[in-house]
């Protein structure tokens, strides 16, 4: 071991982010006597926020070694195939943003060029037709992808919805397993370094001291270390990112089989969100305080649940940002104590992972070089502002005029680069692969249809392309036909799956 | 559809490889490419290409055999750094791998341990590229992943009068238009600044709906005619010239290039088949022309040519209707990156960003944006190779006495020095094992390492590194002689 290694690590905060991390660094640090403390309260709710995810949650499970049956029957999870978005952009809107990929390239250029130029030529047929996520998940089917990559069934990805605070429950359990020690109380007092503002200790209410190299802030919108300790400045997003409340209610199971997909419905001045797990649906209400009050956003709530509601509505406040440092001095924040972007597409879960893994990727060592946080806090940056502008696109590209919230949304004023990469998208329908997602799918989606595609496909008739696309939608229509029902698959996994044997 | 029209102004490799990229990627019942093949000397004269030459061939459909038929192209297994920070200074910056992970341990950390321990093991012998080029070995890499010789990168060293002359056989097989002439005059669109017309010498006057330009440092059109002007000196060497000239060999030489520095600059000397070329660059207030040609003599170096050198880069590379390619937009000495790997990058560039005829301003500006952050990497390279030498080497010394790190290079080297890590960015030119050897080949060395090292044994540590310095040797040993290789390869 070497004589600069960190050897004590304090999380402090459980939930979500807390737990992830504790998870995480137990792993990582199995081989060596690493001490990992995580303080957390029960006096202290959890915001349990992001019941929805992105398929690199399965990455994260892998690397703990969580088999994925298990995971599903302990965090009542359900899969999902993408995010169907309805009323953005334009009332009667309807598109998917799916978990894969739409059509294929073809000689270098890619789909969506085939798709606009018979769009221009007279088809009516949705982008959402090339997708096999998209057609798997209209139609409520879901099986695994297949490991051949000739077969179209292996053209797409998934993710999973689940009860976070179940998730939260089950890696407690994990961390505390291989070592975590977890300790109930509520941070009372922090002690400095009075040379350099490290921070050497925590004390907690009941008088406990607890000394560590590096300290880990998963204190939600608080920050108690980062924030109220550190003093790390926020920059506020919330000229772009207008909405700062949310309501959310659980409501017992619809009648229909479910549905692999979130929903994201676009209200008068926010949006609404439905998740479907195994026991219930999670429902809830983003909303801009300006332009909406607590009750329409709940009245909206309520009035479009699918499902008799299961417990009070809760409210959330919050304020679209990210702490300029996430790192800093010796304390790193990880969840909600970094910064905050709504839900919209799922990405609360991944934005943990991302500080998780890079924490790992740029541990330190005591002597805490300059460099070696300032990395950290650049590659941090680089994703919560590539998620941001993805984010703050759904809003800008609108052409909704019910609302005074759409009108101000659509004239706006966007960061520069997503300006300009949506200039480009317009002019030219040309995607910058570095970024979010299905760029294209959710671009045309949101009512940005290209002015041109690439003028190379001219060399092709009208009548080869209307053909070749024509054959893409019947072998996915084909292939989706074969797919069983997501309700009845999942149904298959629980029943053999043995509960209660962890790890 | 009306039939668009492309002219590319000016040969040679640069304008060779444009036309036969666009000619072979744009359809030709859509767009008449033209090439005006102008009596302009390339300034280049020798190229030293890395493995990513092969995707840009595979482009053009340009097959390998052909390239090596030719009597100068060579196999290229990488770049020798001699004399830079310390006179008995050699690394190599090969391409291709570096050792192996040890139970998910990436080989840099293992690396840099076992060298804070005491055990200063050369970074080289650990890069098969670099031990069977010294052995004066070549093979191609192997197709199967779980065989070491897949770990071999090897690039493509061209006389490049003759590989223009290869891409102009190939663009021209592939229906390329060619008029032999001079450029005269251009006329412009006073309104729009877009080019309506060129004159040629040969009587004839061309239209186009987009002109390219690959008149090198002349840069005809999108200097002289739109009027762009350099931006800045950043990537400027103070070298103000260069020499080239070449010696007969008898026998094949070694598949690496050498760079060194000396008192008054610095050369590359690159083997091809038959001779090894040198690229001297010089600065005329440290040592005389006169000098510089009596030295090369002695070291057995003929057919001597002296020209003028500096480095640009001009504000924008397209303007309205006019597309700079290769030296007509920016030139920097090639200290690590080859400047036709930059042409052949920009031109990928243009063909992924060039949507249509009618719509090209934004693509416009991302190609630029593009192009600066490219110049910005490639400049950020030759910085941290003057910073590494500036305590011996007369030029780098020189340069830092008028520049000063950019916060980006300052960045990348605290990095590395403080915990052995690697920043990522845009575009990058060099791999984190790359830069790695090129820190360590300078004996730039991390004050700590990677955590995870230390889950790792000591003893089984420096028992992995002996026997991977064994097997990488043994293995060079078994690829055969260079001259065996290219004989049996050219039956």
């Amino acid at each position: 071991m070497n004589q600069h290694s960190i050897k004590k690590i304090v999380i402090v905060g459980g939930g979500t982010a807390g737990w992830m991390t504790a998870a995480a660094l137990a792993k990582k640090f199995l081989p060596i006597n690493m001490d990992i403390v995580l303080v957390e309260s029960e006096a202290i709710g959890t915001v349990g926020v992001g019941e929805s995810t992105i398929p690199h949650i399965r990455g994260f499970n892998e690397y703990l070694g969580i088999d994925e049956s298990f995971f599903i029957a302990e965090t009542k999870a359900t899969f999902k195939l993408g995010i169907a978005f309805k009323h953005w952009g334009q009332l009667g809107n309807d598109y998917i943003h799916p978990f894969g990929p739409l059509g294929h390239d073809i000689n270098g250029v890619e789909f969506h060029h085939y798709w606009l130029r018979m769009q221009q030529e007279g088809s009516k047929y949705p982008l959402d037709n090339y997708s096999m996520a998209a057609m798997a998940a209209r139609a409520g089917k879901f099986q695994h992808p297949s490991t051949d990559s000739m077969s179209l069934l292996s053209n797409y990805n998934y993710a999973f919805h689940f009860d976070a605070a179940l998730y939260a429950k089950y890696l407690r359990r994990y961390a505390e397993a291989i070592n975590v020690k977890r300790i109930e109380g509520i941070v009372a007092a922090t002690n400095l370094n009075s040379d350099n503002g490290f921070i050497e200790s925590i004390r907690l209410d009941s008088g406990i001291t607890l000394g560590g190299d590096l300290f880990i802030d998963c204190t939600g919108f608080k920050g108690i270390l980062i924030d109220k300790v550190l003093n790390a400045k926020f920059e506020d997003w919330s000229h772009w990112l207008r909405c700062d409340k949310a309501i959310a209610v659980p409501c017992a199971l619809s009648e229909e089989k479910l549905t692999p997909y979130t929903q994201a419905t676009a209200q008068q001045a926010g949006w609404q969100w439905r998740i479907p797990l195994q026991h219930r649906t999670g429902n809830g209400h983003v909303y801009a305080s300006d332009y909406l009050s607590d009750d329409e956003a709940a009245a909206i709530l309520l009035k479009n649940l699918d499902g008799e509601p299961l417990a009070e509505p809760k409210f959330f406040t919050f304020k679209a940002g990210q702490r300029k440092q996430n790192w800093e001095k010796n304390c790193v924040a990880i969840g909600l104590s970094g910064g905050f972007l709504e839900p919209l597409e799922s990405t609360s879960i991944y934005l943990i992972q991302v500080g998780i893994q890079k924490l790992l990727d740029f541990f330190p060592d005591k002597n805490f070089a300059k460099a070696n946080s300032a990395e950290f806090n650049r590659q941090l940056d680089e994703e919560y502002v590539r998620i941001r502008d993805f984010i703050i696109m759904h809003y800008k590209e609108n052409a909704r005029e019910d609302s005074p919230f759409w009108m101000d949304c659509k004239n706006m004023s966007v960061p520069d680069a997503l300006a300009q990469r949506q200039k480009l998208f317009k002019s030219t329908g040309y995607v910058d692969h570095q970024q979010y997602g299905v760029y294209a799918a959710v671009c045309i989606g949101q009512g940005l249809i290209p002015d041109v595609y690439d003028f190379k496909i001219n060399a092709f008739s009208h009548h080869k392309i209307a053909a070749y696309l024509e054959k893409i939608h019947g072998n996915i229509n084909a292939a989706v036909a074969s797919m069983p029902f997501a309700q009845d698959y999942i149904n298959r996994i629980l029943a053999n799956t043995n509960q209660g044997k962890p790890l | 559809m009306t039939i668009k029209k492309i002219v590319i102004v000016g040969g040679g490799a640069v304008g060779w490889s444009v036309a036969a990229l666009l000619r072979a990627q744009f359809p030709r019942e859509l767009v008449v490419i033209q090439l005006i093949e102008d009596s302009r000397k390339d300034a280049l004269s020798v190229e030293c290409a890395s493995s990513r030459i092969h995707s840009f061939h595979d482009l053009i459909g340009l097959q390998e055999k052909i390239c090596m038929l030719d009597p100068y192209t060579h196999f290229g297994l990488g770049v020798m750094y001699e004399g830079w920070s310390y006179d008995s200074q050699k690394y190599m910056l090969a391409g291709g791998y570096y050792g192996a992970s040890l139970d998910g341990v990436d080989f840099q950390n293992i690396y840099i341990k076992n060298y804070l321990s005491g055990e200063k093991n050369d970074l080289d012998d650990f890069s098969l590229n670099a031990v069977a080029a010294k052995l004066g070995r070549f093979g191609h890499p192997s197709s199967d992943s779980q065989s070491i010789y897949s770990a071999i990168k090897y690039g493509l060293h061209f006389q490049l009068d003759s590989y223009a002359d290869i891409l102009k056989s190939h663009a021209l097989a592939l229906g390329i238009d060619v008029i032999i002439a001079d450029c005269t005059a251009v006329s412009r669109d006073n309104n729009s600044g877009n080019i309506t017309s060129l004159e040629l010498d040969s009587q004839h006057s061309v239209m186009a709906d987009l002109y390219i330009d690959c008149t090198g440092e002349a840069s005809v059109l999108l200097g002289d005619a739109c009027g762009v002007k350099c931006a800045s000196d950043d990537m400027d060497i103070l070298c103000d010239r260069v020499a080239i000239g070449y010696r007969l060999q008898s026998s094949l030489l070694p598949s690496i290039a050498v760079l060194t520095s000396t008192a008054d600059g610095f050369f590359k000397v690159i083997p091809l088949k038959d001779r090894d070329v040198i690229v001297y660059y010089f600065s005329s207030d440290l040592i005389r022309e006169n000098d510089i040609e009596t030295m090369l003599a002695t070291w057995g170096f003929t057919h001597v040519t002296i020209a003028n050198y500096r480095s640009y880069r001009r504000e924008k590379f397209w303007v309205n209707n006019c597309l700079a390619i290769g030296h007509s937009g920016a030139r920097y000495c090639d200290l690590l990156v080859s400047p036709l790997q930059s042409v052949r990058d920009s031109i990928v560039r243009f063909l992924d960003l060039f949507i249509d005829f009618d719509n090209v301003d934004a693509s416009r500006d991302e190609f630029n944006r593009l192009s600066h952050i490219e110049l910005d990497n490639i400049n950020e390279v030759i910085e941290l190779h003057m910073y590494a030498s500036q305590h011996h080497s007369a030029v780098s010394c020189r340069y830092f006495s008028s520049h000063s790190l950019s916060s980006s290079s300052a960045h990348r080297l605290n990095l590395f020095v403080s915990n052995g890590r690697h920043t990522h960015c845009d575009l990058s030119l060099l791999t984190d094992i790359e830069w790695a050897a090129f820190f360590i080949g300078n004996k730039i060395i991390p004050k700590s390492y990677s955590y995870d090292v230390d889950f790792l044994d000591g003893e089984r540590v420096r028992d992995f590194l002996s026997k991977l310095k064994a097997v990488i040797f043994e293995s060079a040993q078994k690829i055969p002689k260079h001259a065996d290789y290219i004989k049996s390869l050219l039956k």
